[in-house]
């Protein structure tokens, strides 16, 4: 997959995605956007075939850590939240084979031991997740010591870190 | 390199300084006095007519459930207490300090104010499990960055010199603004404050947020922040150019004695809390604009 040129999304009905939140859109005036992906890992996604988007915006890797929050809010953890994504596609018509997915964040302190380095576990976690699923996303932007921002508008995503701003293709 | 000029001096070479907040301080003194009354509160934020006006509106705000709306200072706080509305008149106070892009940082205006709150938030939670003063270690989470707005406003935009100094060389951002300013925006951040007259509990670990075991006092509350610093960032409240070039010491975590279990709990405690705020501020930020 190739950069493409930037896209307009300003006048689209913003769906804000927050942390440990999943949001499916099939309108072509809202824009899905999530902001502050530091260690967190957003999966973007889109099926061409449905013009359907998601967003999903996971915190943690393992929803054994707390399984009451992983019963409010699934989407906080890797497990939990991909099952729901997954799903989610499945049960609007979608054959996750037709989904087009594309992975960004899980930054991490560039002078921290094991423990701390959640970015790195959040994306270990989110790889074998689609590896046991045997999909592989079109493109990534992973780790790094940046947050970034994505808005995924009518198959478009855009990009952000403090200081660019990329436009991938997922149609 | 220029650890020849004193911090002072910085400060002074300062082309605006943020608003002093004053009001913190004092308020922190009334409450910190076992024989605190209400009236002591109510008189000192009753000088300050507008954040009066804004701390009764978020006190009568829908998130705490009251049919009638308090009409002064002083029901306010025997409704939803001291240490609430010392929360509210932070919050209010840290969206003063961070009006303005902070261009040195890549930040926008709120996105410094969210940082400021998110880590006053996770210093909470923090407390709770150190059993460490919750208002000293929330105003201290809440200030912990106020030496970046000295920073963007030196003269000649040295700050570029910082991200130099990450790419080439590999460091972290308290390091690369030594290498270029002599001090850290916590060492700056606790001379500012000092010349405000905040308390040590507050100044010292703001100074040693980056090295909080060479703290020479008040090593948990060091500690404590070393730690919100990390989790606010993975809770993407650490906006800002390379904001994640930043180091994590274990030791801070074994010398407040807090396990990896803790850390997610805490983790997952302070992103329900920062819903729970931005709740409270968007409804106030509604009410203020229908």
């Amino acid at each position: 997959m190739t950069e493409t040129p930037s896209i307009d999304h300003s006048s689209a009905q913003k769906i804000v995605v927050e942390v440990g939140d999943l949001a499916f859109t099939a309108d072509k005036n809202s824009v899905l956007s999530t902001y502050g992906l530091g260690s967190c890992v957003g999966i973007a996604a889109y099926c061409p075939e449905k013009a359907l988007g998601a967003l999903l915006h996971i915190m943690l890797p393992d929803s054994k850590t707390n399984p009451t929050k992983a019963e409010e809010q699934p989407a906080t953890f890797a497990d939990t939240g991909l099952a729901a994504l997954f799903q989610e596609f499945e049960s609007r018509g979608s054959t996750l084979k037709q989904v087009h997915f594309f992975l960004a964040g899980g930054a991490s302190f560039m002078g921290a031991d094991a423990l701390f380095k959640i970015g790195e576990k959040n994306i270990e976690a989110v790889k074998a997740i689609f590896q046991a699923q045997q999909i592989t996303p079109v493109d990534e932007q992973l780790g790094g010591i940046n947050n970034r921002t994505l808005h995924l508008f009518n198959g478009m995503l855009e990009l952000q870190t403090p200081s660019t701003k990329t436009t991938f293709s997922l149609k | 390199m220029s650890t020849d000029v004193s911090i002072d001096t910085l400060i002074q070479n300062a082309q605006k300084l943020p608003p002093s907040p004053e009001i913190l301080p004092k308020l922190l003194n009334i409450i910190q006095d076992e024989n605190a009354t209400a009236d002591a509160i109510a008189d000192v934020i009753q000088l300050d007519p507008v954040l009066m006006a804004q701390v009764l509106t978020l006190s009568n705000s829908v998130h705490y459930g009251f049919s009638t709306a308090s009409e002064n200072i002083g029901v306010a706080i025997s409704r939803i207490g001291l240490g609430e509305v010392y929360r509210l008149v932070g919050f209010l106070v840290a969206k003063r300090l961070a009006t303005e892009t902070v261009s040195a940082y890549y930040l926008n205006e709120s996105e410094l104010w969210e940082n400021s709150i998110a880590s006053a938030l996770a210093m909470e939670s923090l407390a709770e499990f150190t059993e460490e003063h919750s208002t000293i270690a929330y105003t201290t989470g809440l200030l912990h960055a106020i030496g970046k707005l000295v920073i963007n406003q030196l003269p000649g935009k040295r700050y570029e010199e910082i991200y130099k100094k990450i790419d080439d060389n590999n460091i972290t951002l308290p390091e690369a603004e030594a290498a270029v300013f002599g001090f850290d925006h916590g060492q700056i951040g606790e001379a500012l404050l000092n010349k405000w007259n905040f308390p040590a509990s507050i100044t010292v670990p703001i100074a040693h947020q980056f090295r909080p075991l060479r703290a020479p006092t008040h090593k948990n509350m060091s500690c404590m922040l070393h730690l919100a610093n990390w989790i606010v960032a993975c809770l993407g409240k650490n906006p800002g150019l390379h904001s994640w070039a930043m180091d994590m010491q274990t030791p801070a975590m074994e010398y407040i004695t807090l396990k990896e279990s803790d850390l997610q709990k805490i983790l997952i405690d302070v992103e329900t809390n920062i819903r729970i705020v931005k709740e409270l501020l968007s409804a106030n930020k509604a009410q203020a604009t229908a």
